[in-house]
């Protein structure tokens, strides 16, 4: 219950923001329709797909900092620190907020551009014989970027979190604090994470492609890793935010 | 009401200490209120009174010494038997008044809907207006609200009536007074309208710089002083 009353809340403060952002991405693709004609295969992919996806990245990553933000600056974080509640659900819940939104966005994004796409060149994919053979494959090569995508931007907010917080410890300096914690951190967990994958090569592999001609193999350690490395630094987020940081 | 030590005493703090980069806000305080009382923590500004309250609700920790709160060190469990009210505005300004009861009403098992329902109409609030049009005055009674609401041993009130006009303050002091549970609770509130205030106190704590210069019960501090607590207050602090 109490963590459903954090993420619900979480939502619906950061909710208007992606709400902008979708109807951004909509009257992007509207106007990409119109100019299909005129532009060509690459400028209408790197408009439509790679900048509005790249964008719904950095807004969560900005979210993630702002969220925390935004309680200190309107002072809700007193409200926040007197709950009964653990550190780490309190940041759990403002995460899996951001990230679901990021999720629906994605959707959202993906969606829009299908429509264009099919609006565009609705008789070429009509015709076209290639298409339900690439289809599963197409599917399975999107999944998994799709998944590679929302992974790293996890991995990025719980990151901004902790630098975050760690700027919260200082009374001075609390720009450089944040930004080496930022660094900082990243370089750890990525020194951290060959090694500890070294100790997971029992685990399977991951694959991309499931055609017979090309598949490609990717060993699940370093994933496992970075998300064991993530789950410790929730918690130490938590221990930072319930313990350490004062008001 | 949750599961309470079963000793008289509900706050006890010995030896504590509180430094920040570079003001000792607590000096050695030590301290025992017992349970069953509306305890008035008075002082100027900067006295240390929003910092002890802060640590006994949880909010931040000593540098030295203990503090123990129902018998346990402050911590998130301990924070279901506690209701603190922050000097400071600190909700969302979003939200309406009744989501603000909702949201708050879900983390604890003491919320008492009928009570809160009761409050809101005793202080005359509308429960669809959203916080940030609220006055400072209906927002300090929405605090209170949040605070009173629940049935905890103890509860922390950081200057409830600043900024608050007098009819607001009225209403505050007879709620408070109303919904005191005797014997089964502790108030501890910190305020500088001792005047209006005064009537409610048993005991009374004066802090000045980080130390506690009296604390005695209501009624000897005016027999040994032949004044009342307003009176006092010019002495101590002159």
């Amino acid at each position: 219950m109490a963590f459903r009353k954090l993420f619900l809340k979480e939502w619906r403060s950061i909710l208007p923001m992606y709400g902008v952002f979708s109807a951004a991405v909509l009257l992007l693709h509207v106007l990409v329709l119109f100019k299909s004609g005129v532009w060509g295969d690459e400028i209408v992919m790197i408009l439509s797909l790679f900048i509005p996806y790249l964008f719904a990245a950095l807004i969560t990553i900005g979210t993630g900092y702002y969220q925390l933000h935004s309680e200190w600056r309107t002072n809700s974080i007193y409200l926040l620190l007197s709950l009964p509640v653990r550190g780490w659900k309190v940041l759990t819940a403002k995460l899996t907020a951001a990230l679901s939104l990021l999720i629906l966005t994605s959707l959202w994004i993906g969606g829009s551009f299908i429509l264009v796409l099919m609006l565009a060149d609705w008789d070429d994919w009509r015709a076209s014989e290639e298409l339900p053979e690439l289809f599963p494959t197409l599917l399975h090569v999107t999944a998994s970027g799709f998944l590679l995508y929302c992974f790293t931007v996890a991995f990025l907010l719980i990151v901004v979190q902790f630098a975050f917080l760690c700027g919260q410890l200082v009374a001075k300096l609390k720009w450089l604090v944040i930004l080496g914690a930022f660094l900082g951190a990243l370089w750890l967990l990525l020194r951290l994470s060959p090694m500890l994958s070294g100790l997971l090569l029992w685990t399977p592999d991951l694959f991309i492609v499931s055609d017979d001609a090309d598949i490609l193999y990717l060993h699940s350690g370093p994933f496992i890793g970075l998300v064991l490395l993530g789950a410790g630094l929730v918690w130490l987020n938590g221990y930072i935010f319930e313990k350490e940081v004062e008001v | 009401m949750t599961a309470i030590d079963q000793s008289p005493t509900m706050i006890e703090i010995k030896g504590v200490h509180k430094r920040y980069l570079l003001k000792q806000a607590l000096n050695g305080i030590d301290l025992q209120i017992k349970k069953g009382s509306i305890v008035g923590l008075l002082g100027p500004n900067g006295s240390g009174k929003s910092t002890l309250l802060k640590m006994m609700a949880g909010l931040i920790y000593p540098t030295s010494g203990t503090i123990l709160v129902n018998g346990r060190e402050p911590d998130v469990r301990n924070k279901q038997q506690i209701a603190y009210l922050p000097e400071i505005d600190s909700l969302y300004s979003w939200m309406t008044v009744k989501e603000t009861l909702q949201f708050i009403s879900a983390f604890y098992s003491d919320w008492q809907v009928d009570k809160a329902s009761l409050l809101l109409h005793a202080m005359e609030l509308d429960e669809r207006q959203k916080v940030r049009n609220l006055s400072k005055g209906m927002r300090a009674r929405l605090k209170l609200i949040a605070a009173l609401a629940r049935k905890v041993p103890l509860v922390l009130l950081d200057e409830p009536f600043s900024g608050i006009d007098p009819m607001s303050r009225a209403k505050i002091i007879h709620s408070i007074i109303s919904e005191f549970q005797a014997d089964e609770q502790t108030i501890l509130l910190s305020t500088h309208s001792v005047k209006e205030s005064e009537p409610m106190f048993d005991d009374v704590i004066f802090l000045q710089n980080g130390r506690i210069k009296i604390h005695d019960s209501a009624e000897n501090l005016r027999s040994e002083f032949g004044c009342s607590l307003e009176n006092i207050w010019e002495k101590v602090y002159a």
